[in-house]
């Protein structure tokens, strides 16, 4: 079971007050905007605000001046950060004047909108990750804050992924299995529905469309119990979709 | 005496092929007519040369190097594989040496050729090149990271590899600072022994441990490496320098 405290009163920025959109410009490095409304949240004028870009190792850091006097940096090329489509960010804010270097408040695994997309910031569960993957064409990572689908990037790739309902019905559901196994059996998290955590993200995700509850868990029959949940909630997410139903029309048009 | 240029993806396929040659027990020498080769090589913006001298380490290389590119856009030089393929290759002799019997013993490939932009490889490799590697520690710490500059040109070493894969961890002043003053013994210019021991309290591996705790209540990189030092529990006492 894995438990967080915050014995430091670091703070959440809310989602609402952060909107981040990156520009893919073709072959060339992506490029950001980061909209922050900071105000009334009863944080320092004087403290620091950072804005950092992370995908797995490759990171970068870009310094957006204080709470009370925002300032982006005129370059925000996210140049030293790996060139897939999935790009996560963090907003930090610093204490400068009591304990120096302490965080007072953070906003982590923020996904950025795509230039032209309007309103703020979805979180996205399972960003999409368009990579070099040998012969292989999807798999998961669990190796960052959230799990992540990597998709092989072939020629194509990003529209396969977004409308094709045979990528659709044949590894969504795959990935939601593995997904809730992650969490549920190799990790044995309480899977509590929180829309400030990954897991509990995914939890409010399965529970619009499961009612039963994940069973506790304490032994190999709890195991068992837990695994079998899974199935339930693969099944129920796939009747929601109707996944089968939409594939066979989509391949009935195809004839 | 040379001028540096950036090898194409054909000479990049080239180098690799002859690096899978080495890595069957082929006893061959550089394919060193690449660096020339139109087809092969292309020539750099900016001037630069280099000369085929020996660098007796990773920190020597980066120094020559920073010097002898200095003219060179920066457009060139970072994340450029072509570039750094190239020199690789140029200074070969030194970076996978051959043996009296005429044998090399090369390394996984990515420690020559650095993959292209597009893959995912080439972040997570980056600083696992021989070359490119030492060359970006220096431009970060140019005072310091001395830990990951001690080698032979020809061995990354573990301080690097424990910390030149996590960008996190080479880009951060603070930490990399804390690093030489807790595990680098100026007097001897070399890493105190037992620093790299997987076991013993105090150690690199727990200092990153402690990376990922202290990362969660502190912004590390607003931190001085004398703030940092600061926050380190005592198991870290027999390392800190002599006040």
């Amino acid at each position: 079971m894995i438990r967080q405290f915050n014995y430091t009163k670091r703070r959440r920025i809310p989602p609402s007050r952060v909107r981040i959109d990156v520009n893919k410009r073709g072959n060339e490095a992506p490029r950001f905007d980061a909209k922050l409304d900071l105000g009334g949240l009863k944080l320092p004028e004087a403290a620091n605000v950072f804005v950092e870009a992370y995908y797995k190792a490759s990171y970068q850091r870009f310094d957006f001046g204080t709470v009370g006097k925002l300032s982006p940096p005129e370059k925000r090329v996210l140049d030293e950060v790996e060139r897939g489509s999935a790009i996560f960010f963090r907003v930090k804010v610093v204490d400068r004047a009591d304990v120096e270097g302490r965080l007072l408040a953070e906003l982590d695994d923020i996904t950025g909108s795509e230039g032209g997309d309007e309103g703020i910031s979805r979180y996205c569960i399972l960003p999409v990750n368009f990579t070099d993957l040998g012969e292989q064409v999807w798999r998961l990572d669990f190796t960052g804050s959230r799990p992540v689908l990597e998709v092989a990037n072939f020629v194509g790739a990003e529209a396969f992924v977004r409308t094709d309902p045979l990528f659709f019905s044949l590894v969504y559901p795959e990935a939601v299995r593995q997904v809730l196994r992650h969490y549920v059996v190799d990790q044995s998290i309480d899977f509590e529905p929180n829309p400030e955590t990954p897991d509990g993200m995914w939890a409010l995700f399965v529970q619009s469309f499961l009612p039963e509850p994940l069973p506790a868990d304490g032994g190999d029959e709890d195991v068992e119990a837990r695994e079998e949940w899974v199935e339930s909630a693969v099944d129920a997410f796939c009747r929601k979709l109707q996944v089968k139903t939409k594939l066979l029309q989509a391949r009935a048009q195809e004839r | 005496m040379a001028h540096v240029r950036k090898l194409t993806d054909n000479g990049t396929a080239l180098f690799n092929e002859y690096l899978v040659r080495l890595d069957q027990g082929a006893k061959e020498a550089p394919p060193l007519d690449l660096l020339t080769a139109p087809e092969a090589s292309l020539p750099i913006e900016g001037e630069a040369s280099v000369e085929t001298g020996k660098f007796a380490t990773r920190l020597e290389a980066a120094q020559y190097l920073h010097e002898a590119l200095a003219s060179v856009p920066a457009s060139e030089l970072d994340h450029n594989p072509g570039l750094w393929n190239w020199l690789a290759l140029f200074y070969f002799d030194q970076l996978c040496p051959a043996s009296p019997s005429g044998t090399r013993n090369p390394r996984k490939s990515y420690r020559y050729v650095l993959p292209p932009i597009t893959s995912a490889d080439h972040f997570r490799h980056y600083y696992r090149h021989l070359l490119a590697g030492p060359y970006r520690v220096l431009r970060l710490h140019p005072d310091g990271a001395r830990s990951l500059l001690s080698n032979a040109v020809d061995e990354a070493g573990d301080f690097n590899e424990q910390i030149a894969s996590r960008l996190q961890l080479v880009t951060n002043h603070a930490f990399v600072g804390a690093i030489d003053a807790l595990y680098f013994d100026a007097a001897k210019d070399e890493p105190k022994r037992g620093a790299l021991n997987r076991k013993k309290p105090g150690t690199l591996r727990r200092l990153i441990d402690l990376h990922g705790q202290l990362d969660l209540t502190y912004d590390l990189y607003s931190l001085s490496t004398a703030q940092l030092l600061k926050l380190l529990p005592r198991e870290f006492n027999k390392w800190r320098p002599a006040v």
